[in-house]
């Protein structure tokens, strides 16, 4: 029987819940004994120059190894982000110049034997600064935006301004969204360890090959000669999917003293280690018809990226064009060189920020139309992509529409805001459209049978708690007709066939590929051998009438005629075979893929105090076929639970007249807590999809796309007040 | 490693001798604020004196009606404590909107008292800070200060008292018994926290080498209708944007007897007389509600991050007084 398609439990369940799996920052040391620990001082300015380090204090504490700064860090080489890394990283070169760029770069490293020790000489180094006066936030450098043909050419569609002169009806809104921080439950951890012949990095990483060509890039080393390996991760989202600092000071650390290094961020460290998701501003335009057909979109960002502005900065709109068929749409971006680290990717870059503004405009639209928001949306459904103008692989938003709203009981709102009360609390429903680019890497697998029946299927991709692990297993068992139990999973290591990075909601539909077609391929090698071997009952059938069904295999027509694979492989040895998953080209697509989804929300505010409580959730995805409902839906709740993060209380906060992060710390930058989080329910509307291997088109992103919008919404239909500054805190609302 | 040295006090008399005699001796309670502030560099005690094997957990009724609390009771067992759930609700209420399930496991009733503020600039070690390091200045004004206290405040220090607890404590007019090697001192709470002045580095009436020994509260009996409202940026383990702690005799319509206390917004904890003193005879309406607010926040100063707080603190407390009026203490 099929195993995709099944809720199993995690297979790596035991071994979290127990406390067993290993996260990069409890791995035992070596056998050498040697671990030390390295902590990082960060700068205290957001820009200028360092013009003395006074490090003697910090050198005769006790048990300190080694006291790295730019004056004796190893050279690196400059990683060209884009080649080497893909886009969106920070490859500033650290503890090369005297050059402070934001606060919390790091200026120097301190290593000892134990962690107590490097902390205390760490807070001992003196760093003095030639300080400059930052440009703090996008704000104090608008008048310096700047375009980027390039990486965020403007999208033209027809006509928008015959659009909006045409509409019955103009929308012109603005809105921000603020710099928030990933913040994963485990922090940045690198563990190097580096001899003449190998350097062995273990990091908590959502891209291991990334690692390693970037180390190898930056130290002058072959790729080879580095294993990266990150078996278990502590959440991620996006920031350690950037190439960032943490592992590079490792890795100079390691090589200095000739021990295992560890470094692990602080909490307060993540605000400037791994990147942000940056703070924007977007005006959108829609031009509508009096019944709601829009005649023009326009969307104007600004969003800001770093001083030094290394990498392709992210395009916020790119996805703007694509939810509705409007004739006219236009979007362009422009930057703003700001005192920060380089934002980089979390959950969702594009549609997850740029989508918050159309969707809160169409909300807006929908009120000043008098139309139903859902059925404005309806009356909007682009019957192709309106970007590449080509049909959609598959397409179930309709469905997620449907469904979600009779689940939700969406028709029962009443459309007049502060119309709806529960005692002394307003009652608030909102909704938003979610979409998202299905996509997928080159990815390897391999699959081994043992003479014992059981398998393991090897990926070097990673596992960043969504539960990989899980879908490889279920994906190769099914593959290669064993029971699940007789499959095993290993990712996290480079020394396995290449995998690609855990982000862009790639992993499943990658790892998923791959892992068939290696199965697939070692069952027909073993059905072959049988076919072939004399000992077998098998033997002398053809391939073509060979079977499997729970590691039995057997003649077509007949179920006595056969063996099980253990039987085959005692008399054949150890039998593997590889898959190599390549996605279709973007070029020459002849089809939009996307994922599609739709949020119900329901809040209930405190007309008094402007407090917001989001009370239930409604998620209707359309993600092709899920391989796991189970671990579908965790990845649902995590999403939901951002978005409230996104809507409601994150915010990273930056002192104005020095650029440097306030709330540097969990009680000032508010995640969502449990009281926060209401019952959530996904809805999975499945679709197959002849344009996508195994119709799985990831859920990573989709599944906090669309929330935030969501909640913005049901919060002006409860007050009638439209907050359009993110996050919506008790004091906008009073 | 910073290195300190550890003891753990096996009678009162013990640690107020090591206290005397030491130089840069800490009490250790729940060491929930206290080990984060080492952790942070802010605090750098050359020895801790754990204290949490001393007898002082019990919570005793007092002839005529108050009750002594021991200073190592855990916030969790005061909050639970049925004898305080009945005379003084807005007590139990207050601790239990602070911190976490698992803090209030640790925190004791000494330590919340002595908390330190969470003011953003006093964690930051680059940051100037009068509280921090005297003299330094203070980055919170004209800085992000959307945290910052309305009531109380100075040119040297802006900072909000982070207690709830000490909020109820404040309007109940509970007495802190205090013991050092001198002999014993009973400190009114209205006294115990200071206002920030040009000395924000010293935050309370507390001796260097003085322990907390109890807290008594007074009988209250208003206190029998009494509530405690936080609001804050998330609807859990959040310090307050604003709070209020209120008790309310009503007779006939008119306010017979009425307390009240703000947190959030002092620089301590905040015992709001005028607003009493405004509700005191009023009709037990809207309106006196409102005006009574007003009468306590036109001292209010903000600047143009805070200055929702006197908006909502004014809301705040008349929300908290209507539903006084109409729930009683239920919470
Ligand atoms: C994440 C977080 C969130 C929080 N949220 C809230 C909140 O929402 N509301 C709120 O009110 N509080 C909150 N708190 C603070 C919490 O209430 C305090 O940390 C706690 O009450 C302190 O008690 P303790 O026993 O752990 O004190 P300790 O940390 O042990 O001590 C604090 C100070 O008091 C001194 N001390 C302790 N006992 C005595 C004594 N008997 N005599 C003399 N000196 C003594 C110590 O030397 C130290 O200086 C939060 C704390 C954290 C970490
Ligand atoms: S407000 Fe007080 S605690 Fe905050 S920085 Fe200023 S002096 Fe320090």
């Amino acid at each position: 029987m099929s195993v995709v398609g099944r809720p199993i439990a995690r297979v790596e369940g035991r071994l979290k819940v127990t406390g067993a799996a290993r996260y990069t920052a409890d791995l035992p040391q070596d056998d050498g004994k040697d671990l030390v620990h390295a902590v990082a001082v960060c700068a205290a300015v957001a820009k200028g120059r360092i013009t003395s380090i006074d490090a003697r204090q910090a050198r005769a504490a006790g048990g300190v190894l080694e006291l790295i700064t730019h004056h004796n860090a190893p050279r690196l080489r400059p990683v060209p982000a884009q080649e080497v890394l893909g886009p969106a990283h920070e490859t500033l070169l650290v503890l090369q110049d005297d050059r402070v760029h934001y606060s919390g770069q790091p200026v120097a490293v301190v290593v000892a034997d134990t962690l107590e020790n490097a902390t205390h000489a760490a807070s001992l180094v003196r760093v003095e600064y030639a300080e400059e006066r930052p440009v703090a936030t996008l704000f104090e450098g608008i008048d310096d935006a700047f375009d980027s043909p390039r990486y965020a050419p403007p999208t033209t569609i027809g006509d928008v301004d015959r659009g909006l002169a045409d509409a019955a009806v103009v929308i012109d809104r603005t809105y921000t969204t603020p710099a928030q921080h990933h913040h994963p439950m485990e922090t940045m951890a690198t563990t190097v360890r580096w001899t003449a012949d190998e350097v062995t990095v273990h990091v908590s990483t959502q891209t291991i090959s990334m690692v390693r060509d970037g180390l190898a890039t930056t130290f002058g080393l072959r790729p080879e000669q580095v294993r990266v390996v990150s078996e278990f991760l502590g959440g991620g989202f996006g920031g350690k999917a950037a190439w960032c600092w943490p592992s590079v000071v490792t890795a100079m650390a390691a090589r200095l003293t000739g021990r295992q290094v560890r470094l692990v961020t602080t909490r307060r460290q993540m605000f400037a280690a791994t990147g942000q998701r940056p703070h924007s501003v977007q005006r959108v335009r829609l031009g509508a018809r009096r019944d709601g057909v829009l005649t023009a979109i326009a969307q104007d960002c600004v969003g800001e990226t770093s001083a030094f502005y290394d990498t392709p900065p992210f395009y916020i709109g790119a996805a703007t064009p694509v939810p509705y068929g409007c004739p006219n749409i236009r979007t362009t971006q422009r930057f703003v060189k700001v005192n920060c680290q380089t934002p980089v990717p979390m959950r969702s870059p594009v549609e997850g920020v740029g989508l918050v503004s159309v969707e809160s405009a169409m909300d807006e639209l929908a009120a000043e139309l008098g139309v139903d928001p859902l059925e404005l949306r309806r009356r909007n459904y682009a019957e192709r992509d309106p970007n590449s103008g080509l049909p959609w692989s598959s397409n179930g938003l309709l469905e997620c529409y449907e469904r979600g709203a009779r689940r939700f009981g969406w028709p029962e709102r009443n459309p007049e805001p502060r119309s709806m009360r529960d005692g002394r609390y307003l009652v608030g429903w909102g909704m938003a459209t979610a979409i998202r680019h299905a996509g997928s890497d080159p990815t390897s697998a391999l699959v081994r049978l043992g003479a014992d029946g059981r398998a393991v299927v090897q990926i070097g991709s990673q596992d960043l708690g969504t539960g990989t692990f899980t879908i490889m297993t279920q994906v190769a068992a099914d593959a290669l007709g064993v029971p699940v139990e007789m499959m095993r999973a290993e990712l996290g290591d480079t020394d396995l066939p290449t995998g690609g990075g855990s982000f862009g909601s790639h992993t499943a539909a990658s790892v998923a590929a791959a892992a068939r077609l290696a199965g697939e391929a070692l069952r027909a090698k073993v059905i072959r051998i049988a076919v072939a071997d004399e000992g077998s009952p098998l033997s002398g059938a053809s391939p073509d009438d060979v079977l499997v069904d729970d590691g039995y295999l057997f003649v077509r027509g007949d179920r006595s005629r056969g063996e099980r694979y253990a039987q085959i492989l005692r008399r054949n040895r150890l039998q593997s075979a590889t898959g190599d998953h390549t996605p279709p080209p973007r070029e020459g697509a002849t089809v939009a893929r996307w994922a599609f989804g739709a949020d119900f929300t329901e809040v209930k505010v405190d007309p008094e105090l402007g407090t917001v409580r989001v009370t239930r959730h409604v998620k209707a995805i359309e993600a092709g076929r899920i391989i796991n409902p189970r671990t579908a839906r965790s990845q649902v709740i995590g999403g939901v639970v951002m978005g409230i993060g996104q809507a409601l209380t994150e915010a990273t906060e930056v002192d104005r007249r020095d650029a440097r992060i306030t709330n540097a710390g969990f009680w000032g930058y508010h995640v969502p807590v449990n009281a926060d989080v209401p019952d959530i329910e996904a809805i999975f509307v499945e679709r197959d999809d002849p344009h996508i291997p195994g119709s799985v088109k990831g859920l990573g992103e989709i599944a906090t796309i669309g929330t935030a919008p969501a909640i913005l919404n049901a919060v002006f239909h409860a007050t009638g007040k439209r907050v359009r500054d993110l996050p919506i805190t008790p004091d906008k609302l009073l | 490693m910073r290195s300190f040295s550890y003891l753990s006090a096996p009678d009162v008399e013990t640690a107020l001798r090591v206290i005397a005699d030491g130089e840069g001796v800490k009490f250790l309670g729940g060491g929930t604020n206290l080990v984060d502030l080492m952790r942070e560099g802010i605090e750098r005690p050359a020895t801790v004196v754990d204290i949490t094997r001393l007898p002082l957990t019990g919570i005793e009724e007092l002839p005529g009606g108050g009750v002594r609390v021991g200073a190592l009771v855990r916030n969790s067992r005061l909050a639970a404590d049925l004898l305080i759930r009945t005379r003084y609700p807005v007590l139990a209420q207050a601790v239990l909107h602070g911190a976490s399930a698992q803090l209030r496991n640790m925190a004791t009733v000494g330590g919340n008292l002595l908390q330190r503020t969470r003011c953003l600039y006093f964690y930051d070690g680059a940051a100037a800070c009068n509280k921090r390091a005297p003299g330094s200045g203070c980055d919170a004004i004209g800085g992000f200060s959307r945290g910052g206290a309305i009531l109380g405040a100075s040119e040297h220090c802006v900072a909000a008292h982070p207690s709830d607890m000490a909020v109820a404590l404040a309007m109940l007019d509970a007495v802190v018994e205090v013991e050092s090697v001198r002999g014993v001192r009973r400190i009114p709470i209205a006294d115990f926290h200071r206002l920030p002045g040009d000395t924000p580095h010293i935050e309370t009436a507390l001796a260097a080498d003085e322990l907390i020994t109890a807290v008594e509260l007074p009988p209250v009996p208003v206190a029998a209708n009494s509530r405690y409202r936080k609001v804050r940026d998330r609807a859990s383990y959040a310090f307050a944007l604003v709070s209020v702690a209120a008790a309310l005799n009503v007779e006939d319509g008119v306010v017979t007897e009425a307390r009240l206390a703000l947190g959030g917004v002092g620089t301590k904890p905040w015992r709001a007389t005028e607003a009493e003193r405004a509700l005191l005879g009023a009709p037990a309406t809207e309106d006196a509600f409102r005006r009574a607010a007003e009468a306590e926040l036109a001292a209010a100063v903000a600047g143009p991050q805070n200055a929702f707080k006197i908006e909502l603190a004014r809301r705040t407390i008349v929300a908290t007084l209507r539903r006084l009026l109409t729930e009683g203490s239920a919470a």
